[in-house]
């Protein structure tokens, strides 16, 4: 049974104790068997049957019950709670409202309200719908709640209560199928104990019976879910229009003239009430599937079954509104993987105008004019040897330090693929002394293999220097080109042939333009490696290991030399590295709203490319795990 | 709906002329934005409507010799910015705030009027007519001399800086409502206005359940 309390107050003798159709509480007795005061209600007509009379403070009728289970009625976040009734201003006592049901006495942590509703008359004609609990500490927290017009008649009165966060509670009220109120509580703590007597037309305010209702409840029911606006809205519409109709028709099913009985109480009427009743619940079902089977009206069964065609799994503590988004946002990506694609598809789920949305989406080129120091992305060391001057990236250093792990390097990460790698740069040197060296590389860190173009000063001649170092062991340079006895600036681009051991590297003493000069050379590269299981070395790898490109310092030699030089004007392309496939969407956590990122990074996930990686992020600050690095860092690289 | 209820605030900064506000976290579609702008200088701090742009408009326009303060009102929509802000006249403004209601109307207010305060610590908001028992009454009390105040008994105080206090009271009744005072730290001159607001309609009455035939079975153990 959907209910976890349900009560019908169908007796025909006041003699007996109402149950709990839906087995979790006891059957009701008269409050005094629990504290006391109070009498039990007397039976009236309803208009789904026998319903009970509440009297007021006047009349101080009620129902006390216990937890056939202790406990199994603490609802101490989400719930619902939902009634047919009547309420009689005329027994409704000034300013003290009337207690529709309350879920513990709050005299102790036991005993802590979990829930209570109740009525209050604010006026004439209007009256008040409010939740109200205590905390766990015992505060009573009573909620803002709706106003609606009174009326004689029977109404069907709902409250839900949606927990969001110990801080953050959703409160909504219905008048039938209208809904008059939301409501947002801070009052996200909520107490309430496994004892919890449970009271309907009252409340025990920590002294005695109060609060007492005035006027007649034929049905409660109570839910340890939200119900869905759509599920009253059926409910309101099946009571009061589909199953009357219903009976109409199977009314107007008899021959005209047919001598039948016009009394509703006749055994003819009855059975056609009981055949047309039982019909328009049928039609009731079927109309409630018919308009709320889409996801964005869905809930029950229709919405798990959304869930699961567009693998939007929920969480316990996922909302409706938010498992619907989910499920909307996994349709919407109508526009493919675009900017304005994946920003429509989050559409319903970023809980921000997607103009708020800023997405990040990489090239495989980075390009540098060093106006600044860039840190994130370039891994400077040591860091304090490199600076911006004149809009150009500048190291300066005197030191004799050969070991490739020790050169002053600065230096991205392109990925865990150096395919097709290409670093461009200028070279600028204010200084390189006698066996000083600076220059472009690509580089395979773990591994200790790098390719180096490089500036270098031969005992007062300039060259153009190429050189292979393999697991940190130099195979030799070779030179490419005479420079002169004089600095001058080169422009340089260092390239890695796809498919091949081969490196391309290009000169120029005119410009960025050119005209440049190139040299391709092969080298070892990819040294082949062991395979660990079988122990075969494998010569068909064609896949180079680096993992960075960038910029050097050091000496050739060993001799201390002082280098001095700057670069600029910096290109580094990775068509193989893995920054290429990143994407990210970003969400200011500052933006007001409520944002669904689990929701969101589904929809991303379900919508971008094979071997691309995209996220729904609300931080700028990623980390970065290639499978050519040993430790994690910033996506672009640095520390 | 339920009576109107406030949501959170903010205090603005001033921005080339522009008094910004960044909106509260809690703001969400359907709520109503209040602005606050008070100025010692009636020209350059003043708000003209015709530089109110995305869905503002003042509600409340107050001064005197020596002070002035508009009462601006914006529905917040889905798709609007998180950031606001209002055009002032050269931008001479002393303070700027932004509060947050739910359950507030569309419609024109119900009424609002000011008065002003000339040597004395009582800013007495002016009495307001409601005519509705959701309606709400929300106070205004402005200084140019940065002195705080003490929300009149019953009121709810929820803005108070830079000369600058805002109240509400929710009487849940109609009729007059009786001048509100605030009373300021020190004496001083200023403006003291009230402004009452409608909250969206109350429902119900016409929809009931009038006596159904035998065999309903009224609220559902399963499905609907």
């Amino acid at each position: 049974m959907d209910p976890k309390i349900f009560l019908r107050f169908d007796d025909h003798d006041v003699a007996i104790r109402p149950a709990d159709a839906a087995g979790a509480l006891l059957e009701l007795e008269a409050p005094s068997v629990y504290q006391p005061g109070g009498v039990v209600p007397t039976i009236v007509d309803g208009v789904t049957g026998p319903a009970r009379f509440f009297g007021g403070a006047a009349g101080q009728h009620g129902f006390a019950t216990r937890d056939l289970v202790s406990g199994s009625t603490l609802f101490n976040r989400d719930v619902s709670i939902q009634a047919i009734l009547t309420f009689d201003e005329s027994l409704a006592s000034g300013a003290n409202p009337g207690t529709i049901i309350a879920r513990g006495l709050g005299t102790s942590a036991a005993e802590y309200l979990a829930y209570a509703l109740e009525v209050r008359l604010v006026t004439a004609s209007i009256a008040e719908l409010r939740f109200l609990w205590q905390d766990s500490a015992g505060a009573l927290k009573t909620q803002i709640g709706g106003h609606f017009q009174t009326s004689a008649d029977f109404l069907l009165l709902t409250a839900t209560r949606r927990w969001v966060s110990s801080t953050e509670v959703l409160l909504r009220y219905f008048v039938a199928d209208e809904l008059i109120g939301e409501v947002l509580s801070p009052d996200g703590d909520i107490g309430g104990g496994t004892t919890g007597t449970t009271s309907i037309g009252t409340r025990y305010t920590g002294a005695a019976w109060d609060r007492w209702f005035g006027g007649k409840i034929d049905q409660i029911r109570v839910l340890d879910r939200e119900l869905a606006p759509e599920e009253i809205a059926m409910t309101w519409d099946r009571i009061t229009r589909i199953q009357p109709n219903a009976v109409v028709l199977v009314r107007e099913c008899y021959p005209p003239g047919m001598p039948i009985s016009d009394d509703a109480s006749s055994r003819v009427q009855r059975e056609n009430m009981i055949i047309g009743n039982a019909l328009g619940y049928a039609e009731a079902q079927g109309e409630n599937i018919r308009r709320n089977i889409f996801p964005t009206r869905a809930y029950g069964a229709a919405l798990e079954d959304w869930e699961l065609v567009t693998k939007s799994p929920r969480k316990l503590a996922d909302d409706l509104d938010t498992r619907r988004r989910r499920v909307v946002g996994r349709f919407r990506q109508e526009l493919g993987v675009s900017v304005a694609g994946v920003n429509k598809a989050l559409e319903e789920l970023a809980g921000t105008a997607t103009s708020n949305l800023v997405t990040y989406a990489f090239s495989p080129t980075t390009v540098d004019t060093w106006t600044t120091l860039n840190t994130t992305r370039w891994r400077h060391t040591p860091a304090a040897q490199w600076s911006i001057a004149a809009n150009a990236l500048r190291v300066q250093g005197n030191h004799g330090l050969v070991d490739l792990f020790a050169w002053y390097k600065s230096l991205q990460p392109i990925g865990g693929d150096g395919r097709g790698a290409l670093i461009a740069s200028k070279i600028s040197p204010t200084a390189i002394a006698t066996q000083g060296e600076a220059g472009v590389l690509h580089w395979d860190w773990p591994r200790g293999n790098a390719v180096v173009l490089g500036y270098r000063n031969n005992a007062g001649a300039y060259q153009l220097v190429r050189e292979e170092i393999r697991s940190g062991v130099s195979q030799g340079a070779t030179v490419l080109a005479a420079l002169g006895g004089a600095i001058v600036p080169v422009w340089v681009i260092l390239e890695h042939v796809q498919g091949t051991s081969d490196y391309k590297a290009r000169w120029s003493t005119v410009s960025a333009l050119g005209p440049f000069t190139e040299a391709t050379f092969t080298t070892s590269f990819p040294v082949a490696p062991v395979d660990p299981v079988t122990g075969v070395i494998d010569v068909t790898n064609t896949k180079p290991r680096t993992g960075w490109a960038g910029f050097y310092q050091r000496s050739f030699s060993g001799v201390v030399a002082n280098v001095d030089v700057s670069f600029d004007d910096t290109s580094v392309r990775a068509p193989w590295g893995d920054r290429a496939m990143h994407f990210y969407v970003y969400r200011d956590p500052a933006l007001p709203g409520s944002p669904d990122f689990i929701g969101g990074n589904l929809v991303v996930s379900g919508l971008k490319h094979a071997w691309t990686r995209g996220a729904f992020v609300s931080t700028l600050v990623a980390k970065y795990d290639s499978d050519d690095t040993t430790y994690d860092g910033p996506p672009m690289g640095g520390t | 709906m339920p009576p109107i209820h406030y949501v959170s605030s903010v205090l603005g900064t001033n921005v080339d002329e522009f008094a910004v506000f960044a909106l509260p976290t809690s703001t969400k579609p359907g709520d109503t934005l209040i602005a606050v702008i008070g100025a010692s200088d009636v020209d350059d701090g003043d708000v003209n409507e015709a530089d109110l742009a995305g869905g503002w408009e003042i509600v409340g326009h107050f001064e005197n010799a020596n002070a002035v303060m508009n009462v601006c009102r914006k529905t917040f929509e889905k798709g609007d910015s998180a950031e606001q802000a209002i055009k002032t006249e050269a931008g001479a403004f002393i303070v700027a705030a932004l509060l947050v209601y739910r359950g507030m109307s569309v419609a024109p207010i119900v009424e609002g009027s000011d008065a002003d305060v000339s040597g004395s610590a009582n800013f007495v908001c002016p009495s307001r007519t409601l005519t509705s028992y959701s309606d709400i009454y929300i106070g205004f009390a402005f200084n140019v001399v940065d002195n705080d105040y003490t929300p009149p008994a019953g009121a709810t105080e929820r803005f108070d800086d830079d000369g600058l206090t805002v109240f509400d009271v929710l009487p849940e009744a109609v009729g007059a409502t009786g001048t509100k005072t605030a009373v300021c730290s020190g004496v001083c001159d200023g403006l003291a206005a009230s402004i009452a607001f409608a909250s969206e309609g109350i429902r119900g009455s016409n929809k009931t359940i009038t006596i159904t035939p035998m065999g309903c079975i009224g609220l559902p153990t399963e499905g609907v």
